[in-house]
């Protein structure tokens, strides 16, 4: 995980042009879990809200929240789609294990590949009726790239969480979830992910502010 | 200064060096006009060539970073490559840039990790300058120049993405000497190129700016990251661009310098011809101020000859002017006969030509001049004269100056006194007769002087006209036909000092004598006192008259020491009268000069008193006024100290009551002129009776001078004179004398 969020930092350093410290990022991050675990046992799960913005309060999609609890076995299909020579959905998140495919839609062939740490795959040129899936055995952040089509880029987030989402169009999303620490990321968000506790029952929507890289830098 | 002294003495030079020096101006002045434009010209030309040489190199330089690029894209975009970086795998990172670089002829190529690793070919890995990193995360592409370890290179990066960013893909090529001089190779003109720091070039980009001895344009460079800006800087030596005008610099220098040498001969060769006709009359004036006369040797048909020309007539008219008022000079302006003036040149020309002593002067004067003249007029007693030198040129056959008015000159050869006097007295009685002036017979009394050269007389005091005219004087004053020059009788005012000092000298020698005339009592007929007389026998001149030598004395100031002569001698004397038993008065003459001298006052007492002295001074009232207040108190002092007073000569000059009041008299002396008319007047009795009652009323003793008879004796003696003085008593006596006349007069007293 430490070398995925590492990734990511990086990327994030290249707006910034911030330098950080790899050590007092490992510290946080460690810090972090051992709080989840501590949380994890006894609360019971209640239905919590998310709402995620922008610094300019424009709803954020697809962000990921989850939660510090682990747990949840694998449950489900999990896609990534290359359609109009993009990956779909831009964001996909999945538990630790899961297997997700990369069915082609469209007519020419693609040939996805990441050298994320842990998550190193590569599937050459394939065409629509090939089919084509990876397994996902380590958590962290996975960036997906297609050789030929160096604009197309997607990110899977592997998680051990009880809980997990992301937020829709309007940056909503409710988790069924125990009270306690969450944290919450995006690619295109600018800086290391968030780590916050959420209380028992809150009466709105826990508000979570993200600073987004400017659009269209992203590729 | 001083050169410009030596410049404004000459029109010449003034004129030589101006005009050089405006040439020289104006060469100047061109061929600093043609410099400049050289100038210009040529930093045009070399301007224009640098910034197209600068505009080569930026397009070289977007070309070898368009090339740079374009690697390392290819490299970014390689799967393997970005798949190696991604992990991080350095040693395959290594063997591809070095594979790449080796295709890329003098580019090299490295790796740059996210974390500012930086990998080449050797797969070392370093640290990357912050600014590059941070350049690289802000721009896309960075591009520019790096300065790593003081040395200059062109680098670019090109970001790796797998898909996301990974690192970056650097190019490099080194900014070196080699790379330099193939862009100096590119120039027309051998220029120097440099990479600088921005801001040790002063010029701008686009501009040609110069600076010590070069010339040179600049053109900025990008930097990849934050570092000093830097410039290319091309560069030309001012020298090299003016160097293909040397030749023709070179040939103006010559050119003027040839053209100011002949400005300068020619100039001085012009000048000389103007300024020498002008140096001529300078020098013919100065020769003329100067007193001689000679002509200006010019002929030139210009402004200068004519000037010439009307010099030397001026110079002739001037000679006829000056010839005319020396002619004028010589002569008189009523007769027309030649003036005195003449006569003196004349005089002088004959001594020149045959020595001193060669001519006499005769004077005829006619007598009673005035008279003449009064009674016909001015010009006809000029005729007259005219008339009379006539008549002397016919019987001289020379005829006569006219010296003074009434005086005829003639120059005489010399000859004897008696002949000369002979000839004068002929030509005086040849033409004493009548002259006929307007019809009129006007009688001429004549007279002559005649002056003979006197070679032994050292000093003439007068010339020889002035002498003759002085004879002539003598003539008319004695009534005789002719007389001749007298030294004796025209006197000498210069043995008046020499006079002098002999007196002084006598007052020490002995020449010098007292004589004592004495006084009478008129009661007991006995001697009551001496009046000291002055004596002096000149061993030359033999007796000499106190009337001459006493006012000399006053005159020259040695009175003083005259009396004090005096008044010693008298004092020495007394003591030889009392010696032989005689006790009486000596009286002594002091001038008014003594009257206010405090010197000789102290002097006379101090002498009277150590000597024991009984002395009387006898003084004249006129004596008193020109200072009558010092004069007063001086004989109050003299009474005071038992010196007697006494007025002497009264009633000879002026005569004051209020005087003879003031004065503190003893005696009263009448004057000798009253007493020797006593017998015939009544007039002069009555007045010497009446001085008699008012000096006994102010307290004074009476004494008669000039007493020569008995009948005088008795009528002074009845009117109550107190003594009587004169020769009828007895004549002045030398000290012997005086002695024996004593003897018989005086009972002899014992006085020791």
């Amino acid at each position: 995980m430490f070398l995925l969020l590492f990734f990511q930092f990086i990327n994030a350093k290249r707006l910034s042009g911030f330098f950080f410290n790899g050590a007092s990022m490992f510290k946080a991050l460690f810090v972090s879990a051992a709080l989840a675990m501590a949380a994890a046992a006894p609360a019971a799960a209640e239905k919590i809200s998310f709402r995620i913005t922008d610094s300019a309060g424009a709803p954020v999609s697809g962000a990921v929240v989850m939660s510090a609890a682990k747990g949840k076995p694998v449950t489900g299909t999990y896609t990534m789609k290359q359609s109009n020579l993009t990956f779909d959905p831009y964001i996909l998140v999945v538990p630790v294990g899961a297997e997700v495919s990369f069915p082609n839609l469209d007519r020419v062939r693609h040939h996805v590949y990441s050298f994320s740490k842990g998550n190193r795959f590569e599937l050459k040129l394939y065409g629509k009726e090939d089919h084509r899936s990876v397994t996902f055995d380590n958590p962290g952040i996975v960036a997906i790239g297609c050789n030929i089509h160096d604009e197309m880029v997607g990110y899977i987030r592997v998680v051990e969480s009880a809980a997990f989402g992301k937020t829709g169009a309007d940056g909503q999303l409710t988790l069924d979830m125990s009270p306690g620490r969450v944290t919450v990321w995006h690619p295109d968000a600018m800086g290391r992910e968030i780590t916050m506790d959420v209380p028992s029952a809150p009466n709105a929507p826990v508000a979570v502010t993200l600073k987004m890289k400017p659009k269209g830098h992203a590729h | 200064m001083r050169i410009n002294r030596w410049i404004g003495a000459s029109l010449r030079r003034k004129l030589t060096v101006t005009y050089s020096a405006l040439f020289g101006l104006i060469i100047l002045a061109v061929a600093g006009a043609v410099y400049l434009s050289i100038k210009i010209n040529a930093e045009r030309s070399v301007g224009r060539e640098l910034n197209a040489s600068v505009a080569v190199f930026e397009r070289l330089w977007n070309m070898s970073a368009e090339n740079m690029t374009a690697r390392a894209e290819v490299l970014a975009a390689d799967f393997g490559f970005r798949e190696a970086v991604a992990t991080e795998d350095i040693p395959t990172i290594a063997s591809a840039v070095a594979n790449v670089s080796a295709r890329a002829e003098g580019l090299s190529a490295g790796v740059a990790l996210p974390d500012g690793r930086f990998i080449d070919a050797t797969g070392e890995s370093i640290p990357l300058p912050d600014d590059m990193l941070e350049a690289m995360y802000t721009q896309d592409q960075p591009s520019g120049v790096v300065t790593y370890q003081g040395r200059y290179y062109q680098s670019v990066a090109v970001p790796i993405e797998a898909p996301v960013l990974v690192g970056w893909a650097l190019f490099w090529s080194d900014l070196d000497a080699a790379r330099m001089e193939s862009l100096e190779s590119l120039s027309a003109i051998p220029v120097r190129a440099e990479i600088r720091a921005s801001r040790d070039w002063a010029g701008k980009d686009g501009d040609i700016h110069r600076t010590r001895g070069f010339i040179g344009a600049s053109s900025h460079i990008e930097n990849f990251g934050d570092g000093e800006q830097m410039s290319l800087v091309i560069t030309y030596p001012m020298s090299a661009a003016m160097a293909p005008y040397r030749p023709m610099i070179f040939a103006i220098l010559i050119f003027s310098a040839a053209g100011m040498a002949l400005l300068v001969i020619s100039g001085g060769v012009l000048a000389r011809s103007l300024t020498r006709p002008i140096a001529a009359l300078d020098e013919a004036v100065h020769i003329l101020a100067a007193g001689e006369r000679r002509p200006v040797d010019l002929t030139s048909d210009d402004e200068f000859g004519r000037l010439a020309g009307s010099f030397n007539t001026m110079l002739k008219d001037l000679e006829s002017r000056e010839q005319a008022i020396v002619q004028l000079s010589r002569e008189d302006m009523e007769t027309g006969l030649l003036n005195r003036r003449a006569m003196n040149d004349d005089i002088a020309q004959r001594e020149d030509a045959d020595g001193p002593g060669a001519v006499s002067v005769a004077v005829i004067r006619v007598l009673r001049y005035r008279n003449v003249r009064a009674s016909i007029g001015h010009a006809a007693a000029a005729r007259a004269i005219n008339l009379l030198a006539h008549q002397i040129r016919d019987v001289t056959g020379t005829m006569p100056y006219r010296i003074n008015a009434a005086d005829l000159g003639l120059l005489l050869d010399s000859e004897g006194r008696f002949a000369a006097i002979e000839s004068i007295r002929h030509i005086v009685g040849a033409c004493s007769r009548p002259v006929s002036v307007d019809g009129s017979s006007v009688d001429l009394l004549l007279c002559g002087g005649l002056a003979l050269p006197d070679q032994s007389a050292e000093n003439p005091p007068i010339g020889l006209i002035d002498q003759a005219v002085f004879a002539a004087d003598l003539a008319e004053r004695d009534q005789v036909p002719a007389a001749s020059f007298s030294l004796a009788a025209y006197g000498n005012p210069a043995s008046t000092l020499s006079l002098m000092s002999e007196m002084v000298d006598a007052t020490r020698s002995g020449g010098l004598s007292l004589v004592y005339q004495p006084k009478m009592s008129s009661r007991d007929g006995h001697i009551c006192g001496f009046e000291a007389l002055i004596r002096w026998y000149h061993p030359t001149r033999g007796r000499i008259s106190p009337d001459s030598f006493i006012p000399l004395a006053e005159e020259t100031g040695h009175i003083r020491q005259l009396t004090e002569w005096v008044v010693l001698q008298a004092i020495e004397d007394q003591k030889t009268l009392r010696r032989n038993g005689f006790d009486l008065t000596i009286s002594v003459n002091i001038s008014g000069r003594q009257l206010s001298d405090d010197g000789f006052a102290l002097w006379a007492i101090g002498k009277v008193r150590s000597g024991g002295a009984r002395l009387c001074f006898e003084i004249t009232e006129t004596a008193v006024i020109s200072d009558p207040d010092k004069a007063l108190s001086i004989i109050h002092l003299f009474r005071s100290t038992g010196i007697s007073i006494s007025i002497d000569d009264y009633g000879a000059g002026l005569s004051s009551l209020s005087y003879l009041k003031q004065i503190p008299a003893h005696e009263l002396k009448i004057d000798k002129s009253f007493v020797l008319e006593i017998e015939n007047g009544t007039t002069d009795r009555l007045m010497i009776q009446s001085t008699i009652e008012l000096a006994h009323a102010l307290g004074m003793l009476v004494v008669a001078e000039g007493v020569e008879n008995d009948k005088v004796v008795g009528i002074l003696s009845d009117m109550g004179a107190d003594s009587l003085q004169g020769y009828h008593i007895s004549r002045p006596l030398p000290l012997t004398e005086a002695l024996a006349f004593l003897a018989t007069h005086n009972p002899r007293r014992d006085i020791a």
